[in-house]
């Protein structure tokens, strides 16, 4: 039993090294990681990003090796940088053939993100729905929230706490009279105040069918938008951008990415590849001619333009990644990671990362050095010396300390 | 040959590199007091934790009531009170709470022993142990002691901290107690004048070794303290003798021979002597005898 | 006998317990009473927005008080079996020398789960009064690990004080820190869902480490 114990603390002490080592190690090695802003250019069609010239001044260089001032910056970035552009009267007439105004910009830009912890943290499940046509022009709170039960929708009032059963059954009557099947799968809207308009919410059933949801004047909206169900939408983001053009984004099971027109319900693939929203991360910088989207998973960056107007692919690029020196040396240190929480998503559980063959080599130095230290009883360490051999310096450290004195 | 209650074979142990004992082997039959006596540093304490199972020696082995010290069982320990070092008891307790908490331990609990000595010690019932003074709280420890009416008695420096009058009382009931209920006992003290008039047996120690198991009564009448007259200012090499001193022309040594053996030992190592004379000694003296001063 | 176990560990909780108690419980009243009086000033539904929006659960005030009154109620149960060593008294005791330990940690044990236990009642009560049964659970569960770290903590502690040298009993330390800090990780309400088998594996294994201790201080292991 006491034998048991003992192993068990040895165990304990490992796992507490086996996590905060390794975070001991990047803390102390941490190097600034900057990755410049890249944009995609609607003027010279290329990528371009800021950087800094020998006496630090800002300029611009394009993937095609160009080198531009701030001002060219400013101009070959119209899009973006349209109030500078507008302010010194530099703002373009047309760009590719199309007549534009700052107006115009301002109205199409929209800046869309998502990233792992955003999707994978807990939810309550409880939503609020607002009144799309208020009586004044801005938005009032709802003094109610909405669930989706197995078996129909349910408001609940804030203020009391309580069921208020009339509207449920309105609703509930509403999608399923729409075919919507209890319960939901994906429940989807902007529950805030604080925005130009309001779309509702878009919702999965349990066919994986997509319901809109809205609520005016107090009485449900619902339409079926006869997106297929083989698709097997599994996240929707809902933009209420300022242009109006669509109702969402959206990802499937296979993990394609999708716009969702507002004029038709149209659904529109978007060349970007494979999207998980679970994992990855994105930012989409967009306007009337091109988003620049930049995707990450784990440690990658990719850099994805799309057509605006048609969801044509324009161009894509990888940026140049440079390579961390101490990450290198700790594959050799440390045979694996124990850590609690991650930048994909917010929980805290136990998870082992980084396993590592080459760290193998300081465990077998260790465990020489451990068979050493036990020469005179080397038999009754074998054990003991396994698991040097294999944790390492995990199991190295406890041993010898709590060994000292004995 | 009696039972021994308390049998160690060849005890070993370190204190890190430090050796304490080696090979040391004891009995203590039942029925009888034995005192263990030996300086500082010898190991008193050190054998007192191995007999009450807080030690684990390097080596050898200790039965207490024929079991294995490692696997002694409680109702072995029942029939052994321990008094521990400084006469340690639960002190955030009142006198009242103690003896409600032992008694559910022990089968033969004498309470009416317990309270006869706590009437002695003008307390309130309510008072806290760590309330009260020194040699009250210790006094509170023996009663514990003598209330569990254990067969054996493990004792560590039982006479610190009490007043002289209680602690000849407390000898004298020990005694009679011990006695009367054939109870065995082991005990250390600093204070030698009370083992005198307690103990049986005495263990007497050395650094590393025992240089003395007998009864009281045969140590003090074997060993003597012989003085002499001599024109040496040095001893050399003398048989059977312990300590020998010169100071003025005047010998003294102390040994377990008879007189014409000390004689003829003198006579053997070439020292010349006159006057030999032989004192019987208290135990005090002769343990220092033993032992030397240092 | 463990009748008398327990009447021992009672007299040296029972000065300690109704402060804790107060501290815990008062504490607990006064976070609702904040609520309360935000409830008062802007209305129940401006609570359910904030927990909904925010992801507060207005209770977060009370994150470490579980795990000081873990520390805590070891500290009063085992220091004075340490001091003077009178863990030699306990361990003597006619009663098998492992239960021993398991009942007196127990009874702290019990005790905390008792605390905790009006501390969640007192939690679910308001809570489930004012909001949906989502908000009421959102606040206990991420309340739960706060009391895990509670009862871990007092098992690391006994750990700790029964211990008897002080070069283990830092190492101890040590571990003891990184325990309880992985019970203080995150800010998000909820965020411990996934590690609830592993704070119950977490506090099972720890139950067992006083027994560590005492068989170091069985041994003889000194400084």
């Amino acid at each position: 039993m006491i034998k048991t114990i003992k192993t068990g603390v040895i165990f304990l002490a490992a796992a507490l090294l086996a996590w905060l080592l390794p975070w001991l190690f990047a803390f102390l090695t941490t190097q600034p990681s900057w990755r410049p802003f890249t944009l995609y250019s609607c003027i010279v069609h290329s990528f371009a990003h800021l950087d800094y010239d020998a006496e630090g001044n800002t300029i611009g260089r394009d993937a095609k090796g160009n080198i531009y001032t701030e001002r060219q910056t400013d101009s070959i970035m119209p899009m973006f940088y349209f109030r500078q552009l507008a302010a010194e009267g530099r703002f373009p007439k047309e760009i590719e053939g199309i007549p534009v105004t700052p107006k115009d910009a301002e109205r199409s830009e929209f800046i869309f993100r998502t990233s792992p912890q955003d999707v994978n943290r807990p939810r309550i499940g409880l939503y609020q729905l607002l009144e799309s046509r208020p009586r004044r022009l801005d938005f009032e709170s709802p003094s109610d929230v909405f669930r989706i039960t197995e078996s129909g929708i349910e408001f609940v009032d804030m203020a009391t706490n309580s069921l208020d059963k009339k509207k449920s059954e309105r609703f509930t009557a509403a999608l399923q009279k729409a075919g919507f099947r209890f319960p939901a799968r994906v429940i989807a809207g902007n529950g805030t105040t604080r925005k130009e308009y309001d779309n509702g919410y878009f919702i999965v059933d349990d066919d994986y069918r997509v319901f809109h949801m809205k609520q005016i004047c107090g009485w449900p909206m619902v339409l079926d938008t006869k997106i297929s169900d083989s698709l097997r939408i599994n996240h929707i983001f809902v933009t209420e951008f300022s242009d109006r053009r669509h109702f969402a984004f959206l990802t499937d099971e296979a993990n394609r990415f999708y716009a969702l027109d507002a004029e038709d319900y149209s659904l529109h693939q978007i060349p970007i590849g494979r999207f998980d929203a679970t994992n990855d991360a994105m930012m989409i910088i967009g306007d009337m001619f091109y988003w620049t989207i930049t995707l990450q998973r784990d440690n990658d960056e990719r850099l994805v333009a799309v057509n605006a107007r048609d969801y044509s692919l324009a161009d894509t690029c990888i940026p140049q990644e440079e390579v961390n020196s101490a990450e290198y040396y700790a594959r050799y240190l440390f045979p694996t990671t124990l850590a609690f929480t991650s930048v994909k998503d917010a929980f805290v559980r136990p998870r082992l990362t980084s396993f590592s063959f080459p760290a193998l080599l300081l465990g077998g130095i260790l465990a020489l050095i451990y068979a050493l230290i036990h020469r005179r009883n080397l038999k009754d360490h074998f054990w003991q010396i396994a698991g040097v051999l294999i944790l390492g310096i995990y199991v190295f450290l406890p041993l010898v300390i709590m060994e000292r004195r004995a | 040959m009696t039972e021994s209650v308390i049998e160690c074979r060849n005890l070993t142990h370190y204190y890190g590199e430090r050796l304490i004992y080696k090979d040391l082997s004891f009995n203590v039959p039942r029925g009888r007091i034995l005192g263990l006596l030996g300086k500082n540093g010898t190991g008193k304490t050190t054998t007192i934790n191995i007999l009450s199972g807080y030690l684990q020696p390097r080596s050898g082995e200790c039965r207490i009531f024929g079991e294995d010290l490692k696997l002694i069982t409680p109702e072995t320990r029942s029939k052994i009170a321990l008094l521990i070092e400084g006469h340690v008891q639960y002190a955030y307790m009142t006198i009242e709470q103690i003896e409600k908490f032992y008694a559910q331990f022990y089968p033969r609990w004498n309470r009416d022993a317990y309270y006869g000595l706590m009437e002695k010690l003008k307390v309130a019932p309510r008072q806290r142990i760590s309330r009260m003074s020194c040699g009250q709280q210790s006094q509170v420890a023996l009663g514990l002691i003598l209330a569990q009416n254990a067969e054996l008695l493990i004792l560590d420096d039982f006479s610190m901290g009490l007043d002289p009058g209680y602690r000849r009382l407390f000898v004298e009931y020990l005694r009679d107690y011990a006695r009367a209920e054939e109870k065995t006992v082991f005990l250390t003290s600093h204070i030698i004048q009370d083992m005198e008039k307690l103990v049986d047996d005495c263990i007497i120690m050395d650094y590393g070794r025992i240089m003395v198991q007998m009864p009281v009564g045969e140590f003090l009448s074997t060993f003597g303290r012989y003085t002499f007259s001599t024109p040496q200012t040095e001893f050399p090499e003398i048989r059977e003798c312990y300590h020998p001193a010169i100071a003025n022309r005047q010998g003294e040594l102390f040994s377990f021979a008879s007189e014409d053996e000390v004689a003829r030992n003198l006579h053997e190592a070439g020292v010349p002597f006159e006057g030999l004379k032989r004192e019987s000694l208290n135990l005090e003296d002769a343990f220092i005898g033993l032992t030397g001063k240092y | 006998m463990k009748k008398a176990i327990f009447y021992k560990e009672w007299i040296k909780m029972h000065a300690f317990l109704p402060i804790m108690a107060v501290a815990l419980l008062g504490f607990t009243a006064y976070a609702l009473l904040r609520i309360n009086r935000a409830v008062t000033l802007k209305g129940a539904a401006h609570l359910w927005q904030i927990m909904l929006d925010k992801e507060v659960v207005f209770i977060e005030i009370l994150r470490f008080l579980p795990a000081i009154a873990g520390l805590l109620l070891a500290l009063v149960q085992f220091i004075p079996e340490m001091s003077h060593k009178r863990l030699k008294l306990t361990l003597h005791l006619p009663f098998p020398q492992r239960a021993m330990i398991l009942w007196m940690t127990s009874t702290g044990l019990v005790t905390l789960t008792a605390l905790f236990a009006l501390q969640a009642l007192m939690l679910w009560g308001y809570f489930h009064h004012l909001t949906a049964a989502e908000l009421t659970s959102r606040a206990l569960l991420t309340a739960l690990p706060w009391w895990f770290a509670g009862l871990t903590l007092y098992q690391l502690t006994a750990w700790i004080c029964l211990e008897p040298t002080w070069y283990r009993r830092v190492i101890n330390m040590l571990i003891s820190a990184g325990i309880v800090r992985m019970f203080f990780m995150s800010d998000v309400p909820q965020a411990y869902d996934g590690m609830w088998v592993y704070m119950i594996i977490l506090l099972a294994g720890s139950l067992f480490l006083p027994l560590l201790s005492v068989h170091r201080f069985k041994q003889g292991c000194q400084d």
